[in-house]
């Protein structure tokens, strides 16, 4: 008999994983070595010690996961109306637009532009509103923005960093801290909800060319098959067609995922049809 | 009650609603587990989202030859383990501030009672990370050394003996705290 096995016993008992009454030997054994008889009562006292009150996740979160199960109900369709694209397909491109930015931080945008407006309106009230004048106020809004952004962006949390992203999109992504962030975020974030929502905001975005090169060795690298798929289908969709012709000769040289390779076979049908 | 696996493989033949009923079951027992595995609240919140997201994504590779909570946790420790990858900045102590300790406590039994459960946690949070995880999925998710051993990709003596050194360091440091002397 060993200190391991009794201590084995011990927690196996407590666990529920088995109900085998204390041998004689077993018993003899804790009668003569006072320590396994502490370390017993111990590894005991901390089993049968009941937490009082287990911290709780706020009702975010439960609101958060209820509203991707709908979107994602809401999207699949049932086998008997079935079209000709994989639901799994299909599936990954619903949560995309799940993470989508949000109407509060369009509103909140809207906001800022609403009270940049009426303050340079105050500081020029005599004279009538100009191109130059507007050209100013739309880079002020872009550069808050931009700055809103970034700052959103480096939080800890991934519901924060979201929002960061909504306010992202509000600019052109011209603001090169802005794009870098977003890339790096884009490469390193450990929230999947985040990246997808990274690449949603480039599809929309007008400069995405001079990104394309930075996408095309992230998605080559890529490890996350979901985030993988998303940025092929940017790439494959939105980017250049030389950007096209070097990303997928990259992909036949590698071993992909299957749902990777599917998706990129199914792309390829798609553009060709 | 319906078995999880059965639900589970409704999940995987297209009724995303029965995910909601695994949620509920399960949603409580995952958020403490990131929390007692050194994450703090905001961070276990979305580890248990982006768990679920992936059991989503991912159901199609539910095969049933392991229980569902230990493919489950096996999916919440990945989620985990990328976490503090991407960020490299891996709280190894769980805070102790933004732990909860519960609400109303009075004198005598209850303020000894909660003495106690903090003593635990303090304890458990101290020891080194991954035989308090080893910890954790036994003695508060009810998961066998099997299921343990597997997750951890080492064979049964190991995770036994690994159970025992983390067992042995949380009472030196619950005797500490509490400052009991040491064997």
């Amino acid at each position: 008999m060993k200190q391991q096995d009794v201590i084995d016993w011990k927690v196996a008992q407590l666990s529920g994983h088995q109900n085998v009454p204390m041998s004689t030997e077993m018993a003899e054994f804790i009668a003569q070595n006072p320590m396994v008889e502490k370390e017993l009562a111990f590894i005991e006292s901390f089993w049968k010690h009941e937490p009082e009150n287990l911290p709780q996740p706020s009702s975010q979160m439960r609101q958060n996961f209820y509203s991707m199960l709908d979107e994602a109900k809401a999207q699949i369709q049932p086998d008997d109306v079935k079209t000709e694209a994989k639901p799994r397909l299909k599936f990954i491109g619903i949560l995309s637009g799940w993470l989508a930015p949000n109407p509060v931080a369009q509103f909140s945008s809207l906001a800022i532009v609403f009270v940049l407006g009426m303050s340079i309106s105050r500081f020029d009230v005599d004279s009538a509103p100009t191109q130059p004048g507007l050209a100013k106020l739309e880079q002020e809004v872009s550069s808050l923005s931009s700055l809103v952004a970034i700052s959103m962006l480096q939080k800890p949390s991934a519901s924060e960093r979201l929002t960061g992203v909504a306010y992202s999109s509000q600019t052109d992504l011209s603001d090169p801290n802005l794009s870098a962030t977003l890339i790096g975020l884009l490469e390193n974030d450990k929230s999947t909800a985040v990246r997808l929502a990274i690449i949603n905001t480039m599809r929309e975005s007008s400069r995405l060319a001079d990104k394309e090169q930075s996408l095309i060795e992230l998605a080559v690298n890529e490890s996350n098959p979901l985030v993988q798929m998303e940025l092929c289908r940017l790439l494959l969709i939105n980017g250049t067609s030389e950007t096209q012709r070097t990303l997928l000769e990259q992909l036949k040289s590698m071993t992909l995922h299957d749902d990777v390779a599917d998706f990129i076979r199914e792309i390829q049908s798609t553009s060709r049809a | 009650m319906t078995d999880e696996r059965a639900l589970m493989f409704d999940v995987q033949n297209g009724q995303l609603d029965k995910l909601a009923i695994l949620f509920e079951r399960n949603h409580l027992q995952l958020f403490n587990y990131f929390l007692r595995t050194g994450n703090n609240r905001a961070a276990s919140e979305d580890l248990v989202q982006e768990t679920f997201m992936k059991v989503l994504a991912y159901r199609s590779s539910f095969s049933g030859t392991a229980n569902f909570k230990s493919w489950l946790f096996g999916i919440a420790r990945n989620t985990k383990a990328d976490y503090y990858r991407k960020s490299k900045q891996a709280t190894t102590h769980l805070d102790i501030d933004e732990h909860d300790v519960g609400s109303e406590h009075t004198l005598g039994e209850e303020m000894e009672q909660w003495q106690k459960q903090d003593l635990f946690e303090r304890a458990l949070a101290s020891i080194n990370p991954e035989l308090r995880e080893i910890i954790v999925l036994s003695r508060f998710h009810q998961l066998n050394y099997e299921d343990i051993a597997q997750m951890h990709d080492c064979n049964l003596n190991t995770m036994k003996s690994r159970m025992r050194k983390g067992l042995t360091m949380l009472e030196q440091a619950y005797r500490k705290l509490a400052g009991e002397p040491n064997q």
